[in-house]
C-alpha cells in the first residue's frame, strides 16, 4: 500500500494542482499498487513520517503563509521524512516554505522550515509570470510549465533547474531545489501531467516492480507544449 | 495654458479617432497617442455628474452593455468605452472623444468598463463615483497572477470618495467593502437552484478572505458564490441593497427586491447577476424601475456569447466561455448538460489567448468536466492544438473512452459532428477560438 498525503489541499491548490494527485493515483494503480490518499489541511492531525509521498501545491502568498505556520508544527517530522527518503514534491511557491525565511510584501519576516539555506523576498508591485523550458542534470528531457510568482529567491546554491527559455517576464535563470527525494519547483499546476518523464521517475521511486506504460495523451500533450515553446514566435508577429 | 492643452488634446484625439474609424481600426490608438503627448490630460477633463466604472473577472462587458441600455432608455446621454479597450488608452479615447473642446464630457453619464489591472492607472487622474466589482475568479493567470493579487491591485485604485458597488455573494469582492463606509451591495437570496455542498474541483471560499480562518456556507449559488460566514472574525454575507429574491429558470424570470419581475432571454445564473447589476446602476442613475425593467426584460446580448451554429444541416449552439477561467467553463457546462435532448458537446482549445502567447493549460484541471459524465450528454468532441491536454484531462472524468473523440483539426471535429443530425450539439470554447468554429458554420451571426 502506497500512502499519499495531499498537504493543504484546500489552501494550496491554485490552478489545477489537484491534477498531480489524480494522475499519480492512477499511475500507481496501473502499476498494480494499492493507494491511499489523505487530504490534510490547517490544524488537522497528521504525521508526515507515515507517508510514502507528500505533495503540496501552489497557493496565494497569504495562503502559503498560513500553510507555513501550520507546517512549522511538523518541522521535526518533515526533517525525518526527508532524511529517510520519503518522496516529497512541493510545487508553485510552496517550496519557498522550506528555506530559512520569507520576507513578505508588507515586510513581515517569517521563519522557514529550514531544510535549505535560501531566503525569499516578496513584493506586491510586480507579478512574474511566464511559460518556461527548464533543463536539469537529472533528466535528459526538458521540463515545461508555468511560473507565477512575485518573489525573489536568494542563496539557491544547487538549483534543480536551469531556465533555458522563458516566455513572459521571469527574471530568474535557475529554479527549484532537489536533495534526496525531495523536489521543489516553481512550476504551477499539474506538473506531473505536463512532464511525463518526471511522473515516470516519481512512480519508479514509489513502486518495486515498475513496468513501462505509455500514456498517449500526456505524451502528445508534452510534445505539443515543447513544440509551442520552442517555436520562433517573432516570425509570427 | 491648461485650456490650450485641453483644447489640443481633445482635438488631437477626435481627429485620430475619426481617422481610425475611416480605416476601421480599434479605439485605443487615439487615446494612446494623445496620452503620449499629454500624459496627465485625463486629470484636466471636467467629468459629468455621474461616472460609473465596472470591473471584475467575468461579466464586465455584458454588464456595461446592459447598464448603457438602461441609462439610454431612461433618457440619459451616455459616453461609454464599449466599442474599445478597457485599459487606460481605451478609456482616454472614450473620455476625450466625448468631450467639448473646452474639456468637458458632454454626456450625462460616463460609463466605463475597466480592466482589473489598469484601474489603478486609469483612476489616478479621475475617480468614478460608483465602482462596480462583479466578481473575482481564477482568470487569465498568465497576466493576473491570482484572484487575491487582483483584489489587492484593485484596492490600490480605490478612494474614499467613491462608492463601491459590490457583489456580496463573492467573498473576495465583498471583502473589499469590509470596513468601508460608502458601499452598495447586490446579491442573491436563497434560490431554488442553490446547493448546500460545493462539489466543484476547487473551492476558493474555504478560507475567509479577511482572517484566513475556515468559512462555512449556508448555501452555494454556484462554485464559491453564495452565503458564507466566518465564525472567527465575523465576516459574512449580509443583507444586500439590491437583491435577487427569486430566480425561476423553468419559467425564465427573476425577481428583484421582491417586487420587480424581469423575464430572461438567456437562462444562466450569470445573466441574472449581470441583470441585477444593471438594475442597480439604473437605480443609482435615478432611472425609474419601470423603465429599467422594460429595458432588461428579455434582454438579448449583442456580444454574441451564445450563437447558433449549423454544420451539415445539424443545428447547434456556441457557448463562448473564457480559456484560463474555469468558472466560465463550469457555467457553459451547466447549460449543455441541462439539455434533455442528449446533445453532443465539443470543447475547443486552440489558441489560449488572442492577445498574448501562452501554452499554459493547468486551468483545465480546475474545470468541472466531470459534470459532462451525465446521462444527458451523448458524445464529447475535443479539438484544437491542445486537444491532447483536453484528452488527458478527460480521462479522469469517468466518461467512457468510446464517447470521447479527439481531433487536432477543428474542421475535422466539426465534420464529425455532421453525422448525427437528430440531436443538438454545443460548442464550448473561448472568444479566442470561437471565430474558427463560426467560420465553419453554414449560418452565421444568429445570436441566441
Amino acid at each position: 500500500m502506497i500512502r499519499i498525503l495531499y498537504l493543504y489541499h484546500d489552501l494550496m491548490n491554485l490552478y489545477g494542482d489537484n491534477g498531480n494527485i489524480r494522475v499519480l493515483e492512477r499511475y500507481l494503480k496501473d502499476q498494480n499498487c494499492e493507494v491511499k490518499t489523505d487530504h490534510r489541511s490547517l490544524n488537522d492531525v497528521f504525521d508526515l513520517r507515515e507517508y510514502d509521498f507528500i505533495y503540496c501545491g501552489c497557493g496565494t502568498e497569504r495562503n502559503r503563509n498560513e500553510a507555513l505556520k501550520d507546517l512549522s508544527k511538523h518541522k521535526g517530522e518533515l526533517n525525518e521524512a526527508f532524511k529517510k527518503g520519503t518522496v516529497i514534491l512541493f510545487t508553485g511557491i510552496s517550496w519557498q516554505m522550506l528555506g530559512k525565511s520569507i520576507v513578505t510584501a508588507d515586510d513581515n519576516r517569517l521563519d522557514g522550515i529550514g531544510l535549505f539555506d535560501f531566503t525569499v523576498t516578496e513584493q506586491a508591485k510586480k507579478r512574474y509570470t511566464g511559460d518556461v523550458l527548464g533543463r536539469t542534470d537529472m533528466f535528459d528531457e526538458v521540463f515545461v510549465g508555468f511560473i507565477n510568482r512575485c518573489s525573489h529567491v536568494e542563496g539557491l546554491n544547487e538549483p534543480f533547474m536551469r531556465i533555458e527559455k522563458a516566455i513572459g517576464n521571469i527574471p530568474d535563470k535557475t529554479d527549484g531545489i532537489h536533495r534526496k527525494n525531495l523536489f521543489g519547483i516553481s512550476l504551477n499546476g499539474p506538473v506531473l501531467v505536463k512532464n511525463p518523464h518526471f511522473a515516470r521517475y516519481v512512480v519508479k521511486l514509489l513502486v518495486k516492480d515498475y513496468h513501462e506504460i505509455d500514456y498517449f495523451y500526456e505524451r502528445k500533450s508534452y510534445e505539443t507544449t515543447i513544440h509551442e515553446l520552442t517555436e520562433d514566435r517573432e516570425k509570427h508577429k | 495654458m491648461k485650456r490650450i492643452r485641453v483644447f489640443l488634446a481633445v482635438l488631437l484625439c477626435k481627429c485620430l479617432r475619426f481617422r481610425a474609424r475611416l480605416i476601421g481600426r480599434g479605439s485605443s490608438i487615439p487615446g494612446k497617442i494623445t496620452l503620449k503627448i499629454f500624459p496627465n490630460i485625463l486629470g484636466d477633463i471636467e467629468m459629468p455628474d455621474l461616472v460609473i466604472a465596472v470591473t471584475g473577472s467575468n461579466g464586465k462587458t455584458s454588464t456595461v452593455e446592459m447598464i448603457n441600455k438602461v441609462l439610454l432608455d431612461g433618457g440619459l446621454t451616455v459616453a461609454c468605452n464599449s466599442e474599445g479597450s478597457n485599459q487606460t488608452e481605451g478609456v482616454a479615447t472614450c473620455v476625450l472623444a466625448n468631450s467639448s473642446l473646452s474639456g468637458k464630457v458632454k454626456t450625462d453619464v460616463l460609463l466605463l468598463e475597466s480592466d482589473e489591472q489598469y484601474a489603478q492607472y486609469t483612476f489616478r487622474y479621475f475617480q468614478p463615483d460608483y465602482f462596480f466589482i462583479t466578481n473575482l475568479y481564477r482568470d487569465q493567470l498568465t497576466r493576473n497572477g491570482h484572484p487575491e493579487w487582483i483584489a489587492n491591485v484593485i484596492s490600490r485604485s480605490l478612494s474614499d470618495k467613491m462608492t463601491l458597488v459590490l457583489n456580496r455573494d463573492d467573498p473576495l469582492v465583498s471583502s473589499l467593502g469590509h470596513g468601508r463606509e460608502k458601499v452598495i451591495y447586490f446579491g442573491a437570496d436563497h434560490l431554488d437552484s442553490d446547493t448546500t455542498i460545493n462539489d466543484s474541483v476547487y473551492n476558493d471560499g474555504y478560507y475567509c478572505p479577511v482572517c484566513k480562518h475556515p468559512m462555512k456556507y449556508d448555501y452555494y449559488h454556484y462554485n464559491h458564490i453564495g452565503s458564507y460566514h466566518c465564525d472567527n472574525c465575523g465576516f459574512k454575507k449580509e443583507k444586500t441593497d439590491y437583491t435577487l429574491t427569486e430566480a425561476n429558470f423553468d419559467e425564465g424570470y427573476i425577481v428583484i427586491n421582491d417586487r420587480y419581475r424581469i423575464s430572461l432571454a438567456f437562462k444562466g445564473i450569470y445573466h441574472c447577476y449581470n441583470t441585477l447589476a444593471a438594475f442597480t446602476a439604473g437605480q443609482i442613475a435615478k432611472v425609474s424601475a419601470e423603465s429599467a425593467i422594460k429595458t432588461l426584460n428579455n434582454y438579448n446580448m449583442t456580444s454574441g456569447r451564445v450563437q447558433k451554429l449549423v454544420f451539415g444541416g445539424r443545428v447547434g449552439t456556441l457557448l463562448a466561455s473564457k480559456h484560463e477561467n474555469s468558472i466560465s467553463y463550469d457555467r457553459s457546462i451547466d447549460v449543455a448538460r441541462a439539455d434533455k435532448e442528449k446533445p453532443d458537446v465539443m470543447i475547443i482549445v486552440d489558441a489560449i489567448s488572442r492577445k498574448y502567447f501562452t501554452s499554459e493549460t493547468s486551468w483545465l484541471w480546475d474545470i468541472d468536466f466531470e459534470k459532462l459524465n451525465n446521462e444527458n450528454v451523448h458524445n464529447v468532441v475535443l479539438a484544437g492544438r491542445y486537444c491532447y491536454d483536453l484528452a488527458a484531462r478527460f480521462e479522469y472524468t469517468g466518461i467512457p473512452a468510446e464517447k470521447i473523440h479527439v481531433f487536432e483539426s477543428i474542421p475535422a471535429g466539426a465534420d464529425w459532428l455532421k453525422q448525427d443530425k437528430d440531436r443538438p450539439f454545443y460548442v464550448i470554447t473561448c472568444f479566442a477560438d470561437s471565430g474558427k468554429v463560426l467560420s465553419l458554420s453554414e449560418i452565421k451571426g444568429v445570436k441566441l
